[in-house]
């Protein structure tokens, strides 16, 4: 199928009711994106923004947020002195900003994760790749939803 | 959801089936949990659906922790989870989920490595 | 000697080059699909038409409602309603019928009727081509000429993702696990397979994609285990969902399966068939499931009827295989402006539920007739109104209601004034339940009478 059919087609509504409520609004348990990013950041030496290393794989349109596959690899070397030790993923605009934060060590020998996640509405999807020694890689994509995956 | 939910569905596995001493290996950990968000209305109860989701999940080999997972409410309901390890002798791996009212969830498989 | 079908082709191919042709819009006529059967079938025994021939395809939800409004709103026009079946069998409510909780006269209505009263022909008769360049339908009852064609032939079952192309195994499932979601003898089969069943797990699919009435396996599995309940069998009912949650009316079907079938019910969420093995009648999926059955009725996923590929009409959707490649607002085929198509076959992911389909045949009715008296005509929006039953005796049930509004930054439909009714307890869920016959009642009515 093409992009622009899939452009017309994609959110004819119905696939599911269930997920089409908007978050409540004022409720606590929220965390903001950048919460969510200070927190991720906290005390690194670098940020290497928009960052050539990593590789993110994610559809760039969704019918629905409540399945969307991410995966990401990072050119990094991963050996004991210098590895990747958390990757981030985070959303910009989900009420809980925080989606995983995967802990690795050079014993996984790739800086690689892949992981579904929820998307409540059309957003920037962000990764931040930290190494042991203070670095931080990140690399934003935009994801258009149709239907939310809130629930 | 969460008040009937029986958390039992799980499953680690290896990609590939051959593996040779000193391969990296992309394992699947893959569950099935509400992950309900805190922020939505049951319609039949008219009550706020309270958070229930997965809050951990950590990798053994043999026992040893090899590495984890954090996750917030919003990870998806189908938990896929893929991760690489490199593998150096045969032995179980071991994935355990920990929601945040303290279920868990443990799931394992036997690798054999070739020399 | 009759020709064959190979010499007809032969033929074909010399006269397609010589045929003249006036045609109103811009495609040259070789571009425009043949047909090999357009030589030497009888017409059929059809009077000749006093006005403009609007030939429908398909006697569902839709085509009905078109034939009849269609007449309705243009007199003038000569409308045939083309159907396979010689009786009406409904899916809706059909899952209240699977459990006897009511019989099978509720369901099953009468074409003749339904064309005496409304003032059409029904034509009881299957199509088996579609030649655009002569306007003619090709049937095993002869051939009807037509002005303007309505394709309403609704849904067709997808098994590859399941089968990969062994069609061994498609013949297995189709023939002794029916989805029981094209109305008829898959009904009847899935009927018995329930009263005969004694113990174990008897499984039931979600399938993905926008899949045919959304709440009906939930609302099948509900009742299923109400009636296992009841009869005091041993068993309980396996749902495999490819979805990750219940797609429609969630917290109502999670409540019931939780408070009343707790016992007999296992809901798998998130879960792809990766193997079906009918021999050991075992199912795993990719959450790592093994499921032993005794019984079971795969529902696959779903596609247009394959009529439209034959009409050569057809698309991919966002959604499902070979949908109708139609305009969203006028139903009109991208194709072909002669062709209209209209219900199950729409590419648009509204709810493939009864009234959707009814609704729309009514807005699809005023479209043509509009075209064909020269009016000018407005959009309106489908209404999906659906009740599901989660218990019986009485009937318990949970309803939604929607409409459909263009969003143009989005460039796509959303749902608009969508309410749900989830709560099938107490005086509700019993008030909901009789809704759920009355609004039968009232489309039966509207199509039938």
């Amino acid at each position: 199928m093409e992009r622009r059919d899939f452009l017309k087609n994609s959110s004819f509504a119905a696939l599911s009711l269930a997920g089409v409520d908007i978050f409540a609004k004022n409720v606590s348990g929220k965390i903001g994106f950048e919460e969510a990013y200070e927190d991720a950041i906290k005390g690194v030496k670098k940020i290497y923004k928009d960052s050539e290393k990593i590789k993110l794989k994610i559809p760039k349109e969704v019918k629905k947020g409540l399945v969307v596959p991410v995966e990401v690899d990072i050119d990094y070397p991963m050996k004991e002195d210098r590895y990747i030790e958390h990757i981030y993923i985070l959303a910009t605009k989900n009420p809980v900003a925080k989606i995983i934060k995967a802990n690795y060590t050079f014993i996984n020998a790739k800086a690689y994760l892949f992981v579904n996640i929820k998307l409540s509405e059309t957003q920037d999807v962000a990764i931040l790749a930290r190494s042991n020694i203070g670095e931080i890689f990140e690399k934003r994509k935009r994801v258009k939803v149709a239907i939310s995956g809130c629930s | 959801m969460s008040m009937g939910f029986k958390w039992k569905r799980g499953v680690i596995k290896p990609l590939k089936k051959e593996i040779k001493k000193g391969d990296v290996v992309i394992f699947t950990a893959a569950t099935y949990h509400p992950m309900d968000s805190g922020f939505q209305k049951d319609k039949t109860t008219n009550k706020i659906k309270p958070k229930f989701f997965v809050k951990e999940l950590k990798i053994f080999f043999e026992d040893i922790l090899v590495c984890s997972f954090d996750f917030e409410v919003s990870a998806s309901p189908k938990l896929v989870v893929k991760f690489p390890l490199r593998v150096f002798k045969s032995g179980r791996i071991k994935a355990l989920w920990e929601d945040n009212l303290g279920n868990i969830l443990s799931k394992s498989v036997k690798i054999s490595v070739q020399n | 000697m009759a020709l064959s079908r190979r010499d007809l082709l032969k033929i074909s191919t010399i006269l397609a080059a010589s045929t003249a042709f006036g045609s109103e819009h811009s495609k040259k006529d070789d571009d425009i699909k043949k047909s090999v059967s357009s030589y030497g079938v009888q017409n059929a025994p059809l009077p000749k038409p006093k006005g403009p021939r609007v030939v429908i395809v398909g006697g569902g939800w839709s085509g009905l409602a078109v034939a009849k409004y269609l007449k309705k709103f243009s007199p003038k026009t000569d409308v045939v309603l083309i159907e396979k079946r010689s009786v009406f069998i409904s899916c809706p409510l059909s899952n209240l019928w699977l459990v006897d909780l009511i019989d099978l006269q509720f369901l099953t209505h009468d074409y003749l009727q339904a064309s005496q009263n409304n003032g059409y022909i029904y034509f009881n008769a299957t199509v088996y081509d579609i030649d655009r360049v002569s306007k003619k339908v090709f049937t095993n009852e002869g051939v009807v000429s037509y002005d303007y064609l309505v394709l309403a032939p609704g849904i067709d079952y997808d098994y590859e993702e399941w089968t990969k192309g062994d069609v061994e195994l498609e013949t297995k499932l189709r023939g002794f696990y029916p989805a029981g979601f094209i109305p008829g003898s898959e009904h009847f089969t899935l009927k018995r397979k329930i009263e005969e069943f004694e113990e174990g797990n008897f499984v039931l699919t979600v399938p993905g994609g926008n899949y045919r009435c959304l709440p009906a396996p939930y609302e099948r599995a509900s009742l299923i285990a109400w009636y296992m309940k009841k009869e005091g069998i041993k068993g309980k009912v396996v749902l495999i969902d490819e979805n990750p949650d219940i797609t429609i009316k969630k917290d109502g079907f999670s409540s019931a399966f939780n408070e009343l079938y707790k016992e007999y019910i296992e809901y798998l969420p998130g879960s792809k068939i990766t193997g079906i093995d009918l021999d050991k009648k075992r199912v795993v999926t990719d959450m790592g499931d093994e499921i032993d059955f005794t019984d079971a009725s795969f529902y696959p996923r779903i596609r247009g009827s394959k009529l439209l590929e034959v009409a050569g009409v057809a698309k991919d959707s966002a959604f499902n295989k070979k949908e109708a490649d139609i305009d969203p607002f006028t139903y009109q085929s991208k194709e072909d402006p002669y062709i209209y198509c209209a219900g199950d076959v729409r590419p648009m992911g509204f709810s493939k539920s009864g009234n959707t389909a009814n609704s729309e045949g009514h807005l699809v009715a005023k479209i043509i007739a509009s075209i064909i008296d020269g009016k000018e005509f407005k959009w309106d929006s489908p209404i999906t109104v659906c009740y599901s039953a989660v218990s019986g005796e009485p009937i318990r049930a949970i309803s939604v209601n929607a409409k459909y509004a263009y969003d143009k930054k989005k460039k796509a439909f959303t749902f608009k004034d969508a309410s749900t009714m989830e709560n099938w307890k107490g005086r509700q869920g019993i008030m909901s339940g009789k809704g759920l016959l009355e609004w039968a009642k009232g489309m039966y009515r509207d199509m039938f009478m």
